[in-house]
């Protein structure tokens, strides 16, 4: 029979790639992250008895992760970040985590398409960004473009990427 | 707040702190946060869709099955258990509760542990019989199309388990034989080389115009993809699996093996699908398929199919049964 430590693993390896999105979100791609990841399992591992079956382990651990964010905040502040921000980030994934697949990556698989129906400017910024993980400045030059306009066509690209996924899940009846 | 007046304190504070390339460095103290919700909820969609992005162009090596290790060692090195409640009541509601999600995951648990010891113990066999010297010739196919497209032929992979292989397409043939690897291009001189890496480097693929290699190649560490073995070492590592049961077409079963790659080594194919015969564990179609092409969201797909045995002589995998006699051979040595 399987032990504790093997059906925690489980959920942690069911869960690790929405916590870490969540992670990432608030506080930015750090070495934070990682440290934040770790304690929010270790939380979630010695608090076990605290959690209500009834409800979802996804959410329970972003609870988790909440306060240990907003502690860490508290501390050290590298992104906007406060209550009214986390809240809304948790019911955006609680909305991504209903969507139809078993991992997070197949819940996530619209993603790709989401970015492949950006305009061509857009989606050209995008991976320059995220893929090529170029910086602000070199993206001034690759594209040609004054600080402001780029930053501000990677805002839009994000927000039509959210419109995208939302349509998507609206698409299947699911509350965005 | 007019709509124009919150969308534009959003876009400033969104500028500042998630587009700057360092927005700790620039602004010290802590981030300057707005008094408006619809402010505050714009950005938390700003930062979502960001780290949405980042998860998906990641490929930090430390990934998220080094993450749940380093987890599982601390929570083992510590001695950590979980905290148990004192109330009796809250107790006993807890361990009603435990033991039954203990029973439905240990159903679920022992079901899973069946089915991936059956998948695991076919992938062997599979494994079994790609490394035996049969000469086994494939037609390849490849799809660059976001949908359904059809497959279009490249060309022929000869195989002879994991000592010999020749894919020729176009006028190009590339091989193995034992030690040495070589290509044999339409013109110019032909290159032989003591590992794969130097075949493998971008510049000896633009040169050479490889296209097909960059699929197949992977990594410089790596056999290429092109050989089976490979193949099924790559699902052993790097993917969760799964078999399911085919119908007879009425001179054999195929089964399909179907695996996707865990989160971690984006250069290999997303997911990788095997058809086998259920009785002889001879692969007749593999399909390796890549959603996320030099960082672009591009499906891909290459496909093999078993093609007619034919003869195929010791020499084939040599380059001399390539080329005309008297062609300049090169021989390159180590890495690029």
């Amino acid at each position: 029979m399987p032990d504790a430590h093997k059906l925690f693993e489980a959920l942690v390896r069911e869960h690790a790639a929405m916590l870490l999105v969540y992670l990432r979100a608030a506080l930015g791609n750090t070495s934070d992250v990682d440290d934040l990841f770790q304690e929010t399992m270790i939380v979630a591992w010695r608090r076990l008895d605290d959690f209500d079956q009834s409800r979802p382990f996804g959410q329970w651990l972003r609870g988790i992760a909440k306060r240990l964010v907003l502690a860490h905040h508290r501390r050290q502040s590298v992104r906007p970040c406060d209550a009214v921000i986390l809240d809304q980030l948790d019911a955006r994934i609680s909305n991504l985590a209903a969507h139809p697949g078993d991992t997070w990556q197949e819940k996530l698989a619209l993603l790709p398409n989401c970015i492949q129906s950006l305009p061509d400017h857009f989606r050209h910024a995008v991976r320059l960004r995220y893929f090529q993980k170029q910086p602000i400045a070199q993206l001034v030059e690759s594209l040609e473009a004054s600080e402001a306009a780029i930053k501000k066509r990677l805002q839009r690209a994000r927000a039509l990427i959210l419109d995208c996924i939302q349509k998507n899940l609206s698409r299947l009846g699911l509350s965005v | 707040m007019s709509e124009a007046s919150w969308q534009r304190e959003a876009e400033q504070l969104c500028e500042q702190w998630l587009d700057a390339d360092s927005p700790s460095a620039e602004s010290a103290g802590a981030p300057p946060t707005s008094a408006n919700e619809q402010v505050r909820r714009h950005i938390a969609d700003q930062q979502l869709v960001d780290a949405l992005l980042q998860s998906l162009a990641d490929r930090d090596p430390r990934d998220t099955s080094n993450r749940i290790r380093r987890v599982m060692d601390a929570i083992a090195a510590d001695g950590l258990s979980p905290r148990t409640s004192n109330h009796r009541t809250a107790k006993t509601w807890s361990l009603v509760g435990l033991a039954a999600c203990l029973l439905v995951a240990c159903t679920l648990l022992l079901m899973k542990s069946a089915n991936e010891s059956r998948a695991n113990e076919i992938l062997a066999q599979i494994r079994q019989v790609s490394l035996a010297d049969t000469d086994r010739i494939y037609h390849v196919f490849h799809s660059n199309s976001q949908h359904d497209a059809p497959f279009e032929f490249l060309g022929k992979l000869y195989l002879r388990g994991t000592t010999g292989f020749v894919v020729q397409v176009d006028k190009i043939a590339v091989g193995r034989c034992g030690d040495e690897y070589w290509v044999v291009p339409p013109e110019g001189p032909i290159f032989v080389a003591n590992s794969f890496n130097w075949l493998n480097s971008s510049s000896t693929r633009d040169m050479l115009e490889l296209e097909l290699l960059k699929d197949l190649s992977v990594t410089s560490h790596r056999a290429p993809l092109m050989q089976l073995s490979t193949i099924v070492e790559a699902i052993e590592g790097d993917y969760d699996f799964a078999v399911h049961r085919g119908t007879y077409d009425g001179l054999r079963r195929l089964d399909e093996l179907s695996a996707s790659r865990r989160p971690g080594n984006m250069e290999l194919p997303s997911s990788i699908r095997l058809w086998f015969d259920a009785d002889t564990k001879i692969v007749h179609t593999v399909e390796l398929t890549w959603s996320v092409v030099d960082g672009q969201p591009l499906r891909h797909s290459v496909r093999f199919t078993l093609a007619p045995a034919e003869n195929v002589a010791d020499a084939w995998y040599q380059h001399a049964a390539h080329h005309t006699a008297g062609r300049l051979v090169r021989r390159v040595n180590g890495d690029p």
